[in-house]
């Protein structure tokens, strides 16, 4: 890709100081952002997909700090922005929308109120015309009789109604880059279709970037141009969508792959990623797989995996790669006698 | 058994591990120890030990001296007030408290287990008596009712029950609707042993830990009441009747400071003695903080 | 009856009264589960799928009777166990109602008892119909007999496990008493070291070790506190389990191990699973037949094979096209439905899926679809069926 990124992390890392211990929640992470992409973040419960959003958006709370890296956004050190022009950006130009809408939106106002107070706070526009925008607004993403809905209040609406609402909102002052952080797993499988539905729409008429962060492989697949997949704090593995999914070479992205039921695949048995995610407060020397990967030897427990250009722009971070066939190979035999 | 002692030992020691509780604990002990030697620290008065012995017939206060080390006001004894107004905290704190709470167990638990009308009109009596202003109903609950510590202790506990009744309601109710009751229910138990083994346990400790947080605050208002002289009877034991004594001499501190600063000391380290104790509690109870 | 089935629903209700006032006077009903019938075989898994609120968990807990239904046949092993947990005067008055008065009322109708056993549409009431004309009084007795003794067989038989492996464990016990706790409640065992080598025994059966008996839940991961209430339910040795979103709240990769698991245990045990979800592909992974169900009714029920291949339900068809397939070279052609979900305190009129059916006429705002079989083996309620493609 020879664009320039819109924004660009580089070996970030994000450290909370709890009461148990230190966490190294992202551990080195590095990716880019190119101008009307998506970029999919995958990964397990706790694998610091949201710290890495919160991180870029410098959303943090008191015990979460940036321990090092650098995050260039729109050709800025994001990290040497003083707050206050910080806040101009957020809303602005970096937007976000969280899985669950009625924590992010305020009960207390209409959400009318909401966005044309977001409205105001970005654009140089009168209130009527703010209030027009964001009927508008409203409209666009799909809200029935904007100009009713606009004066009721978050808990009038329903939950595909809120996310709406929030996408309203945070696409109301046009942003280049859009955080959505699980922005449909909290809702039903048909809503959800509405709303991704929706997203594509908007980035095709705005044009803006989306990290789209989920658990969800089958959003990615849909969404996503390319994908980073996180696993305990780290980048494990990093490609376009379709290398991803079609020769994924970190034996874990192929165990995520094994481990989920498909629609138009029958198997019996579903792979097995054995054992559970190391505790945040304790992880693993080496590589922080080493603790359920298959083909952890030697190296594994005592070095980092650096992420690396396999091929070019499939970057793996797995000392083994070359052993992986192998491992997919047995795993079929075993699978073909287990039946 | 070894299980439960090895339990025992790891929850002592975590206990000891923490700080505030130890302090909480030891303060809590000193005050114990105090009101059980009562009459051996500060001696006993013959006929109502629960009287402070007038040692001098003028008003004026005297200053503390090796015979009366807390000072004179009022012609009574500070020392002896202090030491068997401690007995007196007890009392009015644990009986206060535990009257409270059994009531507001009984009336949360009534409205929580059977619901509907019963739920509504006792949860109505609630917002009535909380809506008053818990000193306002009690100084004229005591006006009614007349002098005297047990007055003041009807009244608080007539006051007092309703945030229990409300705490207990809302755990019971929340415990309810946990998955583990419907489990327990599926395996086939039975719905008294149910309420015991599943509901109460989660939902009597937070009301243990909220007594014990507010026995110093009753102590504190039934002293509020004394200052005011509609608590306890002139000459009484009690750490807000000494302080009512001083009344007179606001305006004078550099002659009375140690009407106030004594039993003053005495209260505000008794209410945090028993804070302590409620944290410390907390964790306890907890499984989940057991570490 | 064919005696492969193990569980029968015949038209299960089940409102939940709003209240509202002082008087808490029922101001409106939930008709969260609304005339549901359906059959599971043994040892055979049926998915049942749909979108929240529409009333999976309630016909779930309704068939185990957590919730008390407010009507409806529920026949387990061949029994109808309806009545087992009414109190003594409803229970007479459920009989009287579900057997004397429908039985006379129908030999009124066709003027024989003969006529009436074979006017009945399935095997138990046909049985029953039988029994009772035999000796009305003596049926009833029995029946009535049966309800004590019938509660703890019932509740050994069909266990459930839980979505929320957070709230389904109680805090302040252990794991040997949450797993043993039904052991003790229903006499399985005789003394503590009979118990012990119970919960041992099952504790390995679900991939944890013995060392994890005197812990307590928050110790544990997500997944394996979901083992630990699968244990809780198997000790049991049930025959029917109802999983009610069993692994919807877990990671990918502990969802596979538990799914797995149960495949394992299906397979050892010759359990029979009433599989709840809402995730489509986690349901045709695990399931042998599949009910959808849309607004407090089932919309189609049919083999797993069948409901993939050809979908009769138009909203089974959206349902499926909106999962997002993980595959990005074959991107699933949505189809995307209007609005939202009704209520149920108002389910529209006619079908309840008109208002965002695709392909609705007139008529389906007024007539509603009855749930009957298209073609072998496979039910829907539509008046349209199969017209809507993908
Ligand atoms: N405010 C915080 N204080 C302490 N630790 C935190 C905080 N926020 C996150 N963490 C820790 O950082 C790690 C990563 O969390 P993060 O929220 O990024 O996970 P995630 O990938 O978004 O997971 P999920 O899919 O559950 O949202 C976790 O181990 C979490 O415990
Ligand atoms: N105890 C209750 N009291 C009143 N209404 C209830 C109760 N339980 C469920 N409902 C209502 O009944 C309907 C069906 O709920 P149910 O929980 O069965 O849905 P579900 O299909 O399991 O959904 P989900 O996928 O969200 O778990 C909902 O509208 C719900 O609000
Ligand atoms: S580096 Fe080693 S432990 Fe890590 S994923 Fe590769 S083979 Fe497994
Ligand atoms: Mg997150
Ligand atoms: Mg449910």
């Amino acid at each position: 890709m020879d664009k320039k990124p819109l924004l660009k992390v580089q070996d970030l890392k994000t450290y909370f100081h709890t009461d148990d211990g230190l966490v190294k929640a992202v551990d080195g992470v590095s990716f880019e952002v190119y101008p009307g992409e998506t970029l999919g973040i995958v990964g397990e419960s706790g694998c610091g997909k949201s710290v890495t959003s919160l991180s870029v958006m410098r959303l943090l709370d008191e015990k979460g700090e940036i321990a090092g890296g650098s995050i260039t956004f729109n050709g800025e050190d994001v990290l040497a922005i003083p707050e206050e022009k910080m806040m101009k950006i957020r809303g602005n130009d970096m937007a976000m929308i969280f899985q669950e809408p009625m924590t992010a939106l305020n009960p207390v106002f209409t959400i009318g109120y909401q966005i044309i107070e977001a409205i105001l706070l970005h654009q140089k526009v009168s209130s009527e015309e703010a209030r027009a925008m964001a009927i508008d607004m409203l409209r666009k993403v799909g809200i029935p009789e904007p100009e009713k809905r606009v004066d009721e209040y978050p808990h009038e609406l329903s939950g595909g109604m809120r996310q709406r609402a929030m996408i309203a909102m945070s696409l109301s002052c046009n942003p280049k880059i859009l955080f959505a952080d699980e922005p449909t797993t909290a809702l039903d499988v048909t809503i959800q279709a509405q709303i991704l539905e929706l997203m594509l729409s908007l980035q095709k008429e705005y044009g803006m970037s989306i990290v789209m962060i989920t658990h969800d492989l089958g959003v990615i697949a849909e969404l996503a141009e390319r994908v980073a997949v996180m696993y305990a704090g780290r980048i494990v593995e990093y490609a376009d969508v379709v290398t991803l999914f079609k020769k994924p070479k970190h034996p874990y992205t192929w165990g995520l792959m094994n481990a989920i039921p498909k629609i138009d695949d029958e198997k019996e048995i579903l792979y097995n990623i054995k054992g559970v995610v190391p505790d945040p407060l304790s992880f693993p020397e080496g590589c922080r797989f080493n603790t359920r990967c298959p083909l952890a030897k030697d190296k594994c427990f005592t070095d980092v995996p650096p992420l690396e250009e396999f091929e070019k722009d499939h970057f793996v971070a797995c000392f083994r790669i070359n052993e992986l066939e192998e491992m997919i190979k047995s795993e079929r035999e075993g699978e073909l006698s287990a039946k | 058994m070894a299980q439960k002692i090895s339990d025992f030992r790891k929850l002592s020691k975590k206990f000891l591990r923490n700080g505030t509780a130890i302090l909480g604990i030891a303060l809590l002990s000193f005050f114990i120890v105090i009101a059980i030697f009562a009459p051996f620290i500060a001696g006993e008065n013959g006929d109502n030990p629960y009287q402070i012995p007038r040692v001098s017939w003028s008003s004026k206060p005297i200053a503390p001296t090796a015979e009366h080390p807390f000072g004179v006001i009022g012609g009574r004894d500070i020392f002896y007030g202090v030491i068997w107004g401690t007995r007196t905290a007890f009392q009015l704190g644990l009986i206060i408290a535990s009257c409270a709470a059994v009531i507001g167990i009984l009336i949360g638990s009534v409205s929580a287990y059977f619901g509907g009308w019963v739920d509504e009109v006792l949860m109505r009596i609630v917002d009535i008596f909380m809506s008053i202003p818990f000193l306002v109903a009690a100084i004229i609950l005591t006006t009614i009712l007349g002098k005297g510590l047990d007055k003041v202790m009807m009244a608080l506990i007539v006051f007092g029950w309703m945030s229990t009744a409300r705490l207990i309601r809302g755990n019971i109710l929340q415990a309810r609707e946990e998955q583990y009751v419907l489990a327990a229910k599926a395996l086939g138990q039975k719905n008294f042993i149910i309420i015991v083994k599943h509901i109460i346990p989660n939902t009597i400790f937070p009301v243990v830990v909220q007594m014990s947080m507010r026995i110093g605050s009753y102590v504190i208002t039934a002293a509020g009441l004394s200052f005011l002289g509609i608590g306890a009877e002139p000459g009484y034991a009690d750490w807000g009747t000494i302080l009512s004594y001083s009344r007179n001499w606001m305006t004078m501190l550099d002659q009375s400071w140690f009407a106030i600063v004594f039993p003053g000391t005495a209260m505000v380290l008794f209410v945090l003695a028993w804070n302590l104790v409620g944290d410390a509690l907390r964790d306890i109870f907890d499984p989940r903080l057991r570490n | 009856m064919q005696n492969n089935t193990l569980l029968k629903v015949n038209n299960l209700v089940k409102y939940f009264p709003v209240k509202a006032g002082v008087f808490r006077k029922t101001i409106a009903q939930v008709k969260a589960v609304d005339d549901v019938s359906f059959e599971v075989k043994k040892g055979e898994t049926v998915g049942l799928v749909g979108e929240s609120g529409c009333g999976k968990t309630t016909a779930g807990m309704s068939i185990l009777r957590l919730y008390e239904p407010t009507a409806g046949q529920i026949i387990l092993d061949g029994k109808d166990t309806s009545y087992y947990f009414l109190s003594r005067r409803k229970a007479k008055k459920f009989l009287k109602k579900q057997y004397t008065e429908k039985f006379e009322k129908m030999k009124q109708k066709y003027s024989s008892e003969d006529q009436v056993i074979k006017n009945l549409n399935d095997e138990f009431n046909k049985q029953a119909a039988k029994d009772y004309f035999e000796n009305p009084h003596k049926f009833i007795e029995k029946m009535m007999d049966m309800r004590i003794k019938g509660r703890s067989e019932f509740r050994r038989k069909a266990q459930m496990i839980f979505q929320d492996p957070y709230s389904s464990l109680n805090p302040r016990h252990r794991v040997k008493t949450i797993v043993g706790e039904g052991a003790k409640i229903n006499e399985l065992v005789e003394n503590k070291d009979e118990l012990k080598a119970m919960i041992e025994d099952i504790l390995k059966k679900v991939g944890l070790s013995v060392d994890h008996m005197s812990r307590f839940p928050h110790e544990f991961s997500g997944g394996q506190r979901q083992r630990i209430g699968i244990a809780r339910a198997l000790i049991l040795k049930p025959e029917l389990i109802v999983c009610d979103e069993a692994v919807s709240a877990l990671d990918v990769s502990i969802q596979a191990q538990i799914l797995n698991l149960l495949n394992s245990l299906q397979k050892e045990f010759n359990l029979t699973f009433l599989f709840i979800a809402h995730d489509l592909a986690v349901v045709k992974h695990i399931s042998d037949r599949v009910a959808v169900m849309y607004l407090g009714k089932i919309v189609e029920y049919t083999t797993k094979d069948q409901l993939f291949e050809k979908p009769l339900h138009p909203y089974t068809v959206a349902l499926m096209s909106a999962i997002p397939n993980p595959d990005p070279e074959n991107k699933s052609h949505r189809i995307i439905l209007e609005g939202d979900v009704p209520s149920p305190i108002n389910p529209p009129s006619g079908c309840p899926f008109h208002p965002r059916c695709p392909i609705a006429k007139d008529v389906c705002s007024k007539e509603v679809p009855q749930f009957k079989e298209i073609e072998e083996g496979h039910k829907v309620a539509c008046l349209f069926p199969g017209k809507l493609k993908r």
